[in-house]
């Protein structure tokens, strides 16, 4: 695998999930009680970051990457992993004390939280593609 | 230190925040619309802002 297959990889990496959260989001918005509404993005940004979490095989499973680093590629996947744990649960906790009348600047926030996770995954494909070698 | 991490440490961060800040608006329109246009029927009001709005009798939407 070439590095000109990155400038590929990284809009299906961030394009895919980006999608697939906005089927979610209306599947999610057109079957709840409530009328959506910003309150939601925290929940929104948790799926993000959950399928993030699935992106992170795109470091396990690339040969490139493989190759660059070794069995080191299986540490910063799983590093990876954990760490989009830590950000659902930062997100869980904040939707557990969120008060109802949520801004949006508030909302945004929150999803941006949901997106670090999806970054960190592009930001270690893009390091092991680019890097050199250690020698 | 190599510039590049922390270049790409802005870069994560401020493409976050740019996507965040134009999807988060757009879902959120979006799934209100869809929710408005499904149950607009079964509860008789058009959006939440209307629930609370008093009609004059015998005029129904």
């Amino acid at each position: 695998m070439s590095s000109e297959s990155l400038w590929i990889q990284i809009p299906l990496i961030i394009g895919i999930p980006t999608l697939a959260l906005f089927a979610i989001i209306l599947i999610k918005g057109a079957t709840s009680a409530r009328r959506p509404g910003t309150e939601n993005a925290v929940e929104w940004g948790m799926d993000f970051a959950v399928l993030a979490t699935g992106a992170c095989g795109a470091i396990f499973a690339n040969d490139t990457i493989y190759k660059k680093w070794g069995i080191g590629s299986v540490v910063y996947g799983i590093g990876t992993t954990v760490l989009c744990i830590v950000f659902i649960a930062v997100l869980s906790v904040i939707r557990r004390w969120q008060a109802p009348p949520v801004s949006l600047a508030k909302a945004i926030g929150n999803f941006i939280i949901g997106l670090i996770p999806l970054g960190l995954v592009t930001a270690i494909l893009i390091i092991g593609y680019t890097a050199t070698p250690r020698r | 230190v190599n510039a590049m991490p922390l270049g790409l440490v802005a870069l994560i961060g401020i493409g976050a925040a740019v996507v965040a800040s134009l999807f988060t608006p757009l879902a959120i329109r979006a799934a209100q619309a869809l929710w408005d246009r499904i149950n607009r029927g079964r509860t008789g009001a058009a959006s939440s802002e209307d629930e609370n709005v008093l009609e004059p009798a015998g005029h129904h939407r």
